[in-house]
């Protein structure tokens, strides 16, 4: 029984690793031709020059798509990093981060920002910041009101924090809400709003990575609550 | 002599009545010495000295024959009980150290002793469990008869410890009174979860792997299609073209093309191995010959196929992967007007060998490692257009199968690939 369990879990490190291995692939090796795309793009971009019309307008749809291509691809670079341990570990104070995040999203002046008692303590900085980042920007982007409202607040249990990021924008239909978290999945049409649809695979492949795990509370037009858990001490097996 | 049947008697039943023939027979003695002395009375009163002379004499001789039984009785008794002395110690021992829990009952279900092991797992003295009815420690109140069950111990701490229970029912002096033996599996049950939660996790992950390649080349693909339907549109849209644009279009729609390849065989290659294919009985021959006749590939190249291929029960849709992929790069990147290719086999005690020989071009020795890699092709991709992930996946599959690939090959010379495969 010992072997078989040891068995199992040397095809399950396999499996880790394939899954790893096959976004590194595509995020690696299919970049050469993209980037030769990109080139000719450019090259076909001059040539147009000064053509208008339906020309145009297919040309523009055209570069929107190879960027589309490039940002998934950047996209799933990033989830491939996420298991790579980066001896990033820091004394964080997370209520500046938070102010950082903001800074970073432009359109989070246009709405109240309210952010509770927020702890300081030690942890991996950047995964931390790439989960709040993920959350809040979703929580920006996505508003659709006149006076949109965010708060995030932090609550400290015996062996976790946990943070909830909750807004008043357009909600998750209860349908849609299992596949928020699948990669490259957008509620809407990405024509609607250009995102690649990984910002939550990576918060929720973070959060597995150190041990936190996530959950949406959300109602259709109600606003969407995202609580998730951070563990105080990493125990991190790689 | 009556109250000699009784003591007799008392002394005789310590046995567990098995000596009860031996009383009776005693009893039979004293009611003969009874009548004998009332014979003696009787012929004492008749003046029958003779004959009652013979009678004392006959009752002495029974008497002798009583004291004989008696003492014999007696001494095979004592004898049983130091018996019986030595096999409880016997059993004390084994009982106050075996490593298993014993609990023995009354009819009641109340405890009424424990060994030194139960103590041990509850936690806490004998005293505090004897007189507790049984439910107080185990998840259950009654017992069933004889079989084996699992249940839980329940500790003082109000920790459960899973246990393998047997129940035994006994009856001394007339008493029920249950023994129960219970062995603590917690060793075997953590295993079982561990076991049950690595299969579930390993299911797990190749779901998800599944799914996030699919996932991932179904949504880069899109985009994909979408440059390439533009492309098409915007080269319609300016009917007159010029040499120059046409050109850096139809590039950059070969560029899509290849990366959608790309995006294809990856997703190819992740899948290996995962899919559960059937076995069925492939002969090899028909195989080489069907992918052979696939390939399409005019006389230019002479085909040489061992006749002695074996018949395997195999996966025939992987082996059939192996060959088309070793064969159309031998097709593929022959480089002379009349070539030859040879599909050959030796066969080992568990494996078989089999080599695809070609007279082509050959790889230079530094890249006969590289060549396996995923995504190397070793001309620029524009001469033969190729995503190179072909040989990548032949390896993994292979491997998969607890084979082994290998090149020999010399520049100039030809390539040989070996590479062995289960016979089951």
């Amino acid at each position: 029984m010992t072997e078989e369990i040891n068995r199992l879990k040397e095809e399950l490190k396999r499996k880790t690793e394939e899954l790893e291995s096959f976004v590194y692939i595509v995020s690696h090796d299919v970049k050469a031709p993209l980037r030769a795309i990109n080139n000719l793009v450019e090259w076909i971009d001059e040539d147009l020059n000064g053509t208008t019309g339906d020309v145009r307008e297919n040309f523009d749809l055209l570069k929107n798509r190879v960027k589309r291509i490039e940002n998934m691809m950047n996209a799933l670079t990033e989830l491939s990093r996420v298991r790579r341990m980066e001896l990033d570990m820091a004394e964080v104070n997370t209520g500046a981060m938070i102010a950082e995040i903001l800074e970073m999203i432009p359109d989070s002046k246009k709405m109240k920002v309210e952010t509770g008692k927020m702890p300081v303590f030690r942890t991996m900085h950047r995964k931390l910041y790439k989960v709040l980042y993920a959350l809040i920007e979703n929580a920006v982007i996505f508003h659709d009101k006149e006076d949109g409202h965010i708060r995030i607040s932090c609550k400290e249990k015996e062996d976790c924090y946990v943070f909830s990021v909750k807004d008043n924008g357009p909600g998750i239909p209860e349908d849609l809400q299992g596949k928020v978290f699948t990669v490259f999945y957008t509620v809407n049409s990405k024509d609607i709003r250009e995102t690649t649809g990984v910002g939550l695979t990576l918060a929720k492949k973070i959060l597995d990575f150190v041990g936190g795990n996530i959950q949406l509370i959300s109602k259709q037009g109600e606003g969407s609550e995202f609580i998730f858990t951070w563990p105080k001490e990493l125990n991190v097996t790689n | 002599m009556v109250l000699s049947i009784f003591q007799t008697r008392q002394l005789l039943s310590l046995q567990e009545g098995k000596m009860f023939k031996s009383w009776k027979i005693l009893s039979y003695f004293i009611v003969s010495f009874l009548l004998g002395y009332i014979g003696a009375l009787v012929l004492v009163f008749l003046d029958k000295m003779d004959i009652m002379a013979f009678i004392t004499g006959m009752v002495f001789l029974g008497g002798a024959m009583f004291v004989f039984l008696v003492i014999r009785a007696s001494v095979k008794s004592s004898m049983k009980l130091i018996e019986t002395a030595s096999a409880k110690n016997y059993l004390n021992d084994i009982f106050q150290n075996m490593g298993n829990i014993l609990i023995v009952l009354d009819e009641h279900n109340i405890i009424k002793t424990v060994n030194p092991t139960t103590c041990e797992k509850l936690g806490c003295d004998p005293e505090k469990i004897i007189g507790n009815h049984v439910s107080k420690i185990f998840n259950l109140n009654g017992f069933g008869k004889g079989s084996l069950f699992e249940t839980e111990f329940m500790t003082k701490t109000g920790k459960k410890i899973p246990v393998l229970v047997s129940v035994n029912h006994l009856k001394d002096f007339n008493k029920n009174f249950i023994v129960i033996v219970a062995q603590d599996i917690s060793i075997q049950k953590e295993n079982e979860r561990k076991l049950k939660e690595s299969l579930i996790a390993v299911e797990k992950a190749n779901k998800e792997l599944d799914q996030f390649a699919y996932i991932v080349s179904h949504d880069l693909k899109a985009p994909l299609r979408a440059i390439n339907n533009l492309s098409e549109w915007i080269i319609e849209d300016l009917g007159e073209v010029p040499e120059e644009v046409e050109n850096h279009i139809l590039l950059m729609r070969g560029r899509v093309n290849r990366m959608e390849n790309l995006i294809n065989g990856i997703l190819e290659y992740s899948r290996v191995g995962r899919q559960k294919i059937e076995k069925s009985t492939v002969s090899v021959r028909d195989l080489v010959k069907d992918v052979i006749d696939n390939l399409a590939v005019t006389d230019r190249i002479a085909f040489h196929v061992e006749q002695g291929l074996p018949v395997l029960e195999t996966e025939q849709i992987t082996l059939q992967q192996v060959f088309s992929n070793l064969i159309s790069n031998a097709v593929k990147y022959h480089d002379k007007p009349k070539g030859n290719v040879e599909i050959r086999c030796f066969e080992n005690d568990n494996m078989v060998e089999f080599m695809v020989k070609d007279d082509g071009p050959g790889i230079p020795e530094e890249y006969h490692e590289k060549i396996f890699g995923i995504f190397q092709t070793i001309e620029a991709r524009d001469t033969v257009e190729s995503t190179g992930i072909g040989l990548s996946i032949v390896k993994k599959i292979i491997e998969e199968k607890g084979g082994k690939i290998w090149i020999e090959s010399k520049e100039g010379k030809g390539t040989t690939f070996h590479f062995t495969w289960p016979k089951k």
